[in-house]
């Protein structure tokens, strides 16, 4: 197998550090799932490659986007192969490809990129149809498609790119089941977000601290509802885990309170944008549910 | 070696603009000086950039930032003939409109610098569109080729290898899912030893930390390309039509950042004013105190 610099360097360290094994073949696994994919695409009509893809892991993400690869990381992600092609008409059209590790993550990523307001199509899961933009997901891989801003094209063209590759995966994959702990009435559509650690949380409320103790092991649910409110729902991997981030929460400004409740491994959070009335008539909902969850989510 | 602290630095760079010696120990601090040159015939969605617009927007914003009426003369204020100028872009998350690039060589070599380096962002290679844009714009003012050079600001970037003396930078704004809105303060963190990466957590706090200690021994130059304004890596969201010059970089952040959310909104509950602030209070890389900016608009 051919690898790019960046993940042979990221494989190199992977062994010089000691981290032999398990995640050494997941790595390996992740980064020949998305080069099978992109490989998918080069009998694709019209379409043409304009070089070989890259292919990043761990850290290496930061080589390709900078700041942005803190979103796919609080997601969970574990490659991201990428390659440029001249679509039909020439305009350069670059495809990511995450493997995700799961389909909740895969999920997770979409769900932190999309905009709630942007137009959406129904795929194999709903995706966003941006402006020369295709943001979706099947099973655990995530594709971000998007066109060059100076010739931009329609997201509908770019389907076809899209469908060249999910059409080989053969799972579609569940949403998280976190979110049957979240209520369904006043939900505001494709707002939920689904991720693992803070600068993920930071972009729905931002806290200087370590609030609510995330790590690569906590999963969190948030969600915007009718009347400003919003709720999150956290698991932890210990209910002892989850008492000490409740028991660590320091105290709300006063200005934007925050309501917690607790249960076993769950922690549920909810605050407005106002005086937190309409909030805490929320978390009684939101404290029903993770006490005995909701249907499932058919989806976001 | 009289070593001087960085308010001093700015109060003596603010002095030098308006033509006065340098003091370096006043009791009062000066105000700094932020320029802001807006022409709403200057682009447009729909249309391309206006070159004689952006021109006479260069001029009027460089003479009145140093209180010269001769546009060489101006440019020779911030920049001596005994300088090595670094000219860095803005990167890929919303690259400058390329003729930004080339008008701000063109004043560079107006004064007559030892030499100059177009300190393009190495990732600006994914977009080669907008490299031959640029790369054209910045030779036809007069630029070597061999003076663009793409080794400089890697990430992380190579400038404190380099014997640089003058930094002349210009950013973007856009909306950013780590720093709410990134501008001056956090191009200075990419553009370090480090690179980001090191300073996303909490929105950034510690961005500011790397100005003086890396970048402190050069004189700056902020030419904010706020022509068009971004939405994360989406590209123009709103056309401002605006330039902000400024030698002290948080306080031509802080202006930008005011202009910017006059009609953008900061990414999700990021808070963008906040590692503007800590540049100054924490890491005192310039003025973020709007009482302690003079600014000043101007529209040709």
């Amino acid at each position: 197998m051919k690898f790019t610099s960046s993940v042979t360097a990221a494989l190199i360290g992977l062994y010089v550090t000691g981290v032999f094994g398990q995640t050494l073949r997941l790595t390996d696994t992740a980064v020949a799932g998305v080069q099978r994919l992109l490989a998918r695409t080069g009998n694709l009509k019209g379409w043409r490659r304009r070089g070989p893809p890259r292919l990043f892991t761990g850290d290496r993400v930061f080589d390709y986007m900078d700041g942005a690869g803190e979103i796919p990381k609080a997601c969970g992600y574990r490659a991201l192969g990428v390659e440029q092609f001249a679509a039909p008409g020439g305009a350069v059209v670059t495809a990511e490809v995450y493997d995700m590790g799961t389909p909740a993550n895969a999920f997770g990523l979409v769900s932190m990129k999309r905009d709630p307001k942007a137009r959406h199509i129904e795929l194999d899961h709903r995706a966003e149809a941006g402006t020369g933009e295709l943001v979706l997901w099947k099973g655990r891989f995530t594709f971000i498609l998007y066109s060059d801003k100076l010739r931009g094209i329609k997201a509908e063209q770019l389907l076809p790119l899209a469908r060249s590759m999910t059409s080989a995966i053969r799972e579609r994959g569940a949403l998280p089941d976190l979110l049957q702990y979240l209520p369904h009435a006043g939900y505001v559509q494709n707002s939920v977000k689904y991720f693992h650690t803070k600068p993920a949380l930071d972009t729905i409320r931002f806290t200087e601290d370590g609030s609510f103790q995330l790590t690569p092991s906590t999963e969190a649910a948030a969600a915007s509802y009718a009347g400003g409110v919003s709720l999150v729902v956290i698991r932890y991997p210990t209910a002892g885990a989850a008492g000490a981030a409740l028991r660590a929460l320091p105290p709300a400004p006063r200005r934007r309170p925050l309501f917690v409740v607790g249960h076993d491994r769950l922690i549920g959070a909810a605050w407005d944008r106002t005086d937190g009335r309409a909030a805490r008539k929320m978390l009684d909902k939101l404290h029903s549910l993770l006490l005995k969850p909701g249907s499932p989510w058919p989806d976001a | 070696m009289l070593r001087i602290g960085r308010r001093e630095f700015i109060g003596g760079a603010a002095s030098l603009a308006a033509g006065i010696a340098a003091a370096p120990l006043m009791a009062e601090p000066r105000k700094t000086k932020v320029v802001i040159v807006t022409c709403p015939d200057v682009i447009d969605r729909n249309r391309p950039v206006n070159t004689g617009a952006l021109r006479r927007m260069f001029e009027a914003g460089i003479m009145r930032l140093s209180g010269r009426n001769d546009v060489a003369d101006a440019w020779k204020t911030f920049i001596t003939p005994a300088d090595a100028v670094a000219l860095a872009d803005s990167g890929t998350w919303l690259l400058n409109v390329p003729e930004v690039v080339a008008e701000a060589a063109r004043g560079i070599l107006l004064a007559s610098p030892q030499s100059v380096s177009v300190t393009y962002c190495s990732l600006d290679t994914q977009h080669p569109d907008w490299m031959a844009q640029m790369r054209a714009g910045v030779t036809g003012a007069g630029v070597p080729p061999e003076a663009l050079d793409g080794a400089v600001y890697t990430i992380p970037s190579n400038f404190h290898r380099k014997r640089f003396t003058a930094l002349v930078m210009t950013p973007t704004l856009k909306s950013h899912s780590i720093a709410g809105v990134s501008g001056v303060v956090k191009h200075f963190a990419t553009m370090s030893r480090g690179g980001p990466a090191p300073h996303h957590p909490n929105a950034m706090e510690t961005a500011g930390s790397v100005i003086i200690p890396e970048f402190g021994h050069m004189s700056h130059l902020v030419i904010v390309d706020a022509l068009r304004f971004g939405e994360l890596t989406r590209g123009p969201k709103y056309f401002q039509k605006s330039l902000i010059f400024g030698t002290d970089p948080v306080a031509a952040d802080m202006v930008a950042l005011d202009l910017f959310l006059e009609h953008n909104a900061p990414y999700g509950d990021l808070p963008p004013e906040r590692h503007r602030v800590l540049a100054d209070t924490r890491y005192h890389a310039g003025i973020s105190d709007r009482s302690q900016i003079e600014v000043v608009r101007l529209t040709v």
